[in-house]
């Protein structure tokens, strides 16, 4: 006859319960999102392209952040009061960072927008005054070209520098756009989701 | 009676802000407050400036210090309700934080209007957070709005930013252009149109972004905006004053279009430039917000139907 152990219910709730499982899964999304943001990050260039292309990442990302926390605070109810205070105080802190760099992408957008325009303008210049040159020395065209020519690509160059403007605008906006809003909403949910917790503490602990 | 109310106004308001001066350093919370209401009283200064240089060259800034005065006098008439308003620990906390990042950013933000507004706007979510709790927001949205609204930094090339990015090159231009050329051979002119160039025998208009009636509708969607609260609308017919306010200004740049490429193909370039400068501008709004005003009234008169049970 086999013996079969007694069940030991509460321990084997405290072990494999769904708390610990959101727990470990919890832990896992918030480590991998800060393995993630190293990777990416270190070495640290500090220029605007490569403060833009970090926000991006971050922002993409973010809502691996915003799960894994909530899964932990999730696992933490009713086992540590005090864990749960602090990933809920993490959580908000979390998300006013979130806000504060979605104004640092509204600003690098800007800058990077003004800049793609401005290299745009100096290029679109430089061969305006090559070609200037060239009207002003008409005996130093070559035989194919003669001066109406020359007033036809000015003009090509004008207007195809505008639509090359408005397109790097227009990519720079998008990029800046989305970064933001992925921000200001993951944001938004980390400041709900530690209000919530931390009320979750203070009634349920 | 109306000078009474506002000299009592007045004193509350004097009385209020010395006790709030005197209560002002007592205690962390009330520090904080005052510490974000210094950044407000900082900036105020650059932002009156701006509004001044704004209403001369005929910005609409005093529409948007309308929508923030109204917002601010809403939540001034709810004091009493404000007064029973707590915030809990968590929202304390929560709001504090919001306050001492939104400090730590001013250093950084001082340099443009629209990064010290943006600022300012998470520094005062913070005070409102911290004094009255979260609840605060869900339960006196217009006001919420109409103070957002009012401090929103540039919101026109905010606008035309986002109108830019999402929609096909020029779209605008090239439908108002369309609308303008149409207008005129109704009228009997030859007129032609390429892209957003209108061509008469006399001459060509270009229309430009200023002259495609976005600022316009704008402009009179959040008069619209105002009109509707301020006649306490419910919220479905101040969404109608709305699209008839956006509605109106678009049907309104046609003609302005029309007579601006006939000015400039017929009868000069004084005359293009009077239609097209501060003068022509201000006789299409009065035009235009005239017929929005009947417009408006008409739907306000409406008495709601009745159901009959």
């Amino acid at each position: 006859m086999a013996y079969v152990s007694a069940s030991v219910p509460g321990k084997l709730d405290g072990s494999y319960s769904i708390k610990n499982i959101c727990r470990v899964v919890g832990l896992v999304c918030v480590a991998g999102f800060i393995f993630d943001m190293l990777v990416l990050t270190l070495p640290p260039q500090f220029g605007v392209e490569w403060r833009i292309g970090v926000i991006q990442q971050f922002a993409n990302r973010s809502i691996i952040l915003l799960f894994g926390l909530a899964l932990i605070i999730f696992g933490s109810q009713g086992n540590s009061t005090s864990r749960m205070r602090l990933m809920a105080k993490v959580s908000m802190g979390l998300g006013v960072l979130f806000f504060l760099l979605s104004l640092l992408s509204v600003v690098d957008s800007v800058r990077l927008s003004q800049r793609a325009v401005s290299n745009i303008s100096t290029q679109e210049s430089e061969l305006q005054t090559q070609l200037r040159d060239a009207q002003a020395n008409p005996e130093g065209l070559p035989d194919n070209v003669n001066l109406e020519d020359l007033t036809q690509f000015s003009q090509q160059l004008t207007a195809q520098a505008d639509t090359l403007k408005k397109n790097a605008q227009r990519t720079v906006l998008k990029t800046g756009i989305s970064n933001i809003g992925n921000l200001v909403l993951v944001g938004a949910g980390l400041l709900a989701l530690g209000r919530g917790g931390m009320r979750l503490s203070r009634t349920k602990g | 009676m109306n000078w009474q109310i506002s000299k009592i106004d007045a004193n509350g308001l004097l009385k209020a802000g010395r006790n709030l001066f005197q209560q002002g350093l007592r205690n962390t919370h009330n520090r904080l407050v005052m510490a974000g209401l210094f950044v407000g009283i900082v900036f105020l200064p650059f932002w009156l400036y701006d509004i001044i240089v704004g209403t001369i060259h005929g910005a609409a800034s005093l529409l948007l210090v309308s929508a923030l005065g109204l917002g601010l006098y809403q939540l001034w008439l709810q004091q009493g309700h404000l007064a029973n308003l707590k915030a809990s620990s968590e929202d304390r906390w929560l709001g504090h934080l919001i306050i001492l990042a939104g400090l730590g950013a001013t250093p950084f933000c001082a340099a443009a209007e629209w990064s010290q507004k943006l600022i300012w706007v998470m520094i005062l979510c913070g005070i409102a957070i911290s004094s009255w709790g979260f609840n605060f927001f869900p339960k006196y949205p217009a006001s919420v709005f109409l103070i957002a609204v009012g401090l929103f930094p540039q919101p026109t090339t905010v606008g035309k930013a986002v109108w830019d990015t999402f929609t096909p090159p020029e779209i605008l231009e090239r439908f108002m252009a369309w609308c303008g050329g149409i207008g005129l051979n109704l009228i009997g002119q030859a007129a032609s149109v390429d892209w957003t160039l209108i061509s008469l025998p006399g001459g060509t208009a270009r229309v430009d972004w200023g002259c495609s009636g976005y600022d316009l509708a704008c402009i009179a969607a959040v008069t619209s905006l105002l009109m509707g609260l301020f006649f306490k609308q419910s919220f479905w017919k101040t969404s109608i004053i709305i699209l008839i306010g956006i509605v109106l200004a678009m049907i309104a740049n046609v003609p302005r279009i029309m007579l601006m490429t006939m000015a400039n193909a017929y009868w000069g370039q004084e005359s293009f430039e009077f239609w097209h400068g501060f003068w022509g501008g201000q006789i299409f709004l009065s035009i235009l917000f005239t017929v929005h005003y009947y417009a408006v009234m008409a739907i306000v008169k409406q008495k709601p139907t009745k159901k009959i049970a």
